[in-house]
């Protein structure tokens, strides 16, 4: 399962296109099915009389979308979940990554839609323009939102993070997205460990590539060596290969 | 023999004399020409009187060939010395020698057949050679003149085979340049090793230089300003009026030529020309007038600035329009980021030299605001330690909203005292006592305006909310605004503390600036109320004085006269005058209104201004004897 939800990860990363293609798919679950999740959550459905089709269909779509997508299935979906919450509590501690951040986004979302709401309309309000003239630029913007996500949201604010970093890199300013990687320095998680990885090697943002590199050196070295190894090898062997490739290249035109 | 002479060769016969051998011949008195004795190169000792031979990062533009694209591909990252990929830019980015204005740049180094005029057996051949990746960190030409090529570097790799040497001239004249300065993975040091090679019997011979980078070092107060820069915003607020009232400080008593300007639109407006760079030197033992031996090279700030600042783009000024022949350029920070405030080069200042501890440093020291919420990038941090000469250190800065290290301190020159220089220090605990006394009895002006010129100002609506307090008792009846003052006052006797302990500084170096601050944003942290004169632009001029164009602080009104300026021109007196009365032999005082230029954005003079000063030629870095 792991492998799988890796192999998701990769086919994520690989470009929004295909996870387009992904989305449109339901049987290519980004989110693999543990072997006691539909029983557990099938009693909780049938409590709420929601199918645990239209919770399997609502999460995937949530969790494979991006972007405006991702907005229009919250908007769709969240409800139908929010019905289910053992269930959600159940995948928010699931051994795959990426099902349990979502589905600790989802819990987010429902127990503080409207604070999180209210946290990035303030935000997106910043006049950008006039405090990039003042000498501290908008350092001084950032630092206003990490003490404002301390104070008022505190450990809550993560799955807000989470979401900004899974879903709304594509379409949202990049000082906004600088924004909340930020708050992540301010509350180092080890559960944020995985989302930054994963957004370490995708973006293409160096600014962004810079604050994530110190959000997950914020959680210790103890949190993140064993990943970081992984990870490192991971890496080398894909230049091994591609190495081997470029000496075959050089091999057939030689 | 010299223990570098290694001597595996094959035994002559007798009666034959035996076939000579080759040397590096490298200029470790460093005096600019290459020696004749060839023993104990492989050594290499700090101190005056430390032999060892020196190169030079060569990352200036001699030929003006580096890319400049146009601001809006923001293609910054592509364009910056330590990218290997990245030919034909910078004279360190190429494999030639890149013109006679490269030449100078290039230090000599010279095989010599010893003993001189006996000849190489036929085929006999020398393998010169770097080993360890340091042909990533050094290159060698195959002469010491314009166009010469690499025979050694990055693209040709770590070693060079010189063939027949039966043929080859008595001496090879080669060149050396660095590629990169020091680092925190590259102690700056080179061993160049030359083999001579017999066909039979491989190699006979191994001769071993060594060579050190000459590390990057900041510029300071004492040293003399060339050139200065400031933005040209046009007439925005008053901006105009600014220019011009910086142009009669820094050309007063014939310092330097006017301010040299950046164009507005080109970078989007951006005014913190502090923030952008560093211009710093290293320097390379030559036979030129002293002058000639120092290279000034830019530390460019580790913040991409359309990031940081939402669009604003003078981090690229440098590059753009500074870089060129005897410029150099370097960027510790790849890629750019989009950092913190502290990555602004307002938090990174040099003090002029100073014995300490028992060690002389006479380049003086750096000094750098940490927070570590926000700290200075580790890659520059790292690179500045890594250059060893001025060992930096840090204060704590976090307690500001902006962060740098001028907005507490500053250095002016003060000839005729023991140090030649006054550490100038802002002091709120002054502030209010000066606001006491002037409510006090006898003078009872508790209700002196403060910011009058300001609020004359169309502006004034605009900041008035961030400005409540606009007479002396409205300062002094607000017990939290004092409060807060007393809590300032504390981050910087922190602050002051370090700085003596650092730099060896007695109480009489010490001049107390009246500043108030004030608390801004969610985070809790200070800026200057009124205009911070600390925060100033130290124009020194070739006779050992300076041009002090200060923030006008806009203090309590009295009989027509501001009470701070009166005091700030009381305590620097000794060696400065007013400005509308100049003293030969002694500095001038320019205080300048930048309330809406700078001040309002929470920057002043300094941060708005940069230059480029001229390094002592009385003192070179290899001669430091406590460096390891």
């Amino acid at each position: 399962m792991e492998r799988a939800g890796r192999r998701a990860c990769c086919v994520l990363a690989i470009g929004l296109v295909a996870a387009s293609a992904l989305r449109a798919d339901p049987n290519d679950s980004a989110a693999p099915r543990e072997p006691q999740s539909s029983v557990i959550a099938r009693e909780n459905v049938l409590e709420k009389d929601v199918s645990m089709e239209d919770f399997e269909t609502g999460f995937h779509l949530l969790q494979a979308s991006d972007a405006q997508a991702y907005d229009a299935a919250r908007a769709r979906w969240q409800g139908t979940l929010a019905a289910s919450r053992h269930e959600l509590e159940r995948r928010a501690v699931s051994a795959d990554w990426r099902t349990a951040i979502n589905a600790a986004i989802v819990l987010g979302r429902i127990d503080h839609g409207p604070a999180y709401d209210r946290f990035q309309a303030a935000l997106a309000a910043e006049d950008i323009r006039a405090a990039g003239r003042m000498a501290g630029g908008l350092h001084t913007v950032w630092a206003k939102y990490q003490a404002i996500a301390t104070r008022d949201l505190q450990g809550a604010v993560l799955p807000l993070c989470w979401e900004v970093l899974l879903k709304h890199v594509n379409s949202w300013p990049d000082w906004q997205v600088t924004a909340y990687l930020r708050i992540l320095w301010v509350t180092p998680d080890p559960r944020s460990l995985e989302p930054l990885m994963w957004f370490l090697e995708t973006t293409a943002n160096d600014g962004h590539a810079h604050d994530a590199a110190r959000a997950v050196a914020l959680l210790g070295r103890a949190a993140v060596a064993t990943r970081l190894a992984e990870s490192r090898a991971k890496h080398e062997l894909a230049r091994a290969r591609l190495d081997d490739v470029e000496a075959e290249l050089t091999d057939i035109g030689r | 023999m010299p223990f570098a002479d290694l001597f595996f060769g094959c035994m002559p016969c007798l009666g034959t004399p035996p076939p000579p051998v080759l040397k590096l011949h490298v200029d470790a008195d460093r005096d600019g020409i290459v020696d004749n004795p060839y023993g104990k190169v492989h050594l290499w000792t700090w101190g005056p009187a430390g032999r060892g031979a020196i190169i030079l990062c060569n990352n200036d533009d001699g030929n003006a060939s580096r890319v400049i694209a146009p601001l809006d591909l923001l293609s910054g990252n592509a364009l910056v010395t330590e990218i290997p990929n990245a030919p034909g830019g910078l004279d360190n980015t190429d494999t030639t020698i890149d013109g006679a204005n490269d030449v100078s740049d290039i230090a000599p180094l010279e095989l010599r057949r010893h003993p001189a005029g006996r000849d190489f057996p036929a085929n006999w051949s020398g393998r010169l050679s770097v080993a360890g990746g340091m042909h990533h960190r050094v290159r060698i030409f195959d002469t010491r003149a314009a166009g010469a090529p690499e025979v050694i570097g990055p693209t040709l790799g770590a070693s060079h085979l010189i063939a027949n040497l039966d043929t080859a001239p008595a001496v090879l004249y080669l060149g050396i340049e660095a590629i990169v300065y020091p680092s925190s993975v590259f102690d700056g040091f080179v061993d160049l090793t030359i083999e001579t090679l017999n066909p039979g019997h491989g190699v006979t011979h191994t001769h071993v230089a060594r060579v050190r980078v000459a590390p990057w070092m900041a510029m300071h107060h004492l040293n003399a300003v060339r050139q200065v820069f400031v933005l040209d915003d046009g007439n925005n607020f008053g901006h105009d009026v600014f220019r011009n009232d910086l142009a009669d400080g820094v050309t007063a008593m014939v310092a330097v030529p006017a301010p040299t300007t950046a164009n507005a639109v080109a970078y989007n407006r951006d005014r913190w020309f502090r923030d952008v760079m560093k211009v710093g030197f290293a320097t390379l033992p030559g036979t030129g007038a002293p002058a000639t031996r120092h290279v000034p090279a830019i530390l460019r700030t580790a913040n991409n600035r359309q990031s940081s600042h939402a669009g604003c783009l003078l981090d690229r000024f440098a590059w753009r329009e500074l870089v060129g022949a005897r410029m150099g350029y370097v960027a510790p920070q790849l890629p750019f980021i989009t950092g913190s405030s502290l990555d602004s080069f307002g938090n990174l200042e040099c003090s002029p030299p100073v014995t300490a501890n028992g060690l002389n440093y006479r380049f003086g020291r750096i000094i750098y605001g940490q927070d570590n919420a926000r700290a200075m990038s580790a890659s520059v941090r790292q690179f500045l330690i890594a250059q060893k000469v001025q060992r930096p250190f840090s204060v704590d800065t976090s307690w500001l909203e902006v962060g740098h290290v001028d907005e507490v301190f500053t250095f002016c020159p003060w000839p005729g005292t023991p140090k030649g220089f006054k550490l100038l220090i802002a002091s709120p605990a002054e502030a209010i006592q000066i606001l006491d006394r002037t409510a006090g009895p006898p003078l009872n002006e508790g209700l002196a305006p403060i910011c009058v010129a300001p609020q004359a100002d169309p502006a004034w609506l605009l900041v008035a909310a961030a400005y409540p307090h606009l007479t002396v008792d409205a300062v002094r009846n607000d017990a939290i605004f004092r409060a807060h003052q007393g809590t300032v006052q504390g981050h910087i006797d922190t602050i002051e503390a370090t700085l003596v302990a650092e730099l060896g500084l007695q109480p009489a170096d010490i001049i107390r600036m009246p500043v108030l601050y004030t608390v801004t944003g969610m985070a809790g942290r200070y800026v200057a109320y009124l205009p911070n004169p600390a925060n100033m632009l130290v124009v020194t001029r070739p006779d050992g004085c300076a041009n002090l164009c200060v923030p006008k602080p806009f203090g309590p009104m009295v009989a027509g006269q501001c009470i701070f300026e009166a005091d700030i021109t009381n305590k620097l007196q000794a060696a400065y005058e007013p400005a509308a009365a100049p003293v030969v032999n002694k500095g001038e005082i320019h205080f300048i209104d930048d309330f809406y230029t700078y001040h309002a954005a929470m920057g002043e003079i300094h941060c708005g201004t940069n230059e480029v000063r001229l390094p002592a030629v009385d003192r070179w870095w290899w001669q430091l004897d406590w460096v390891t």
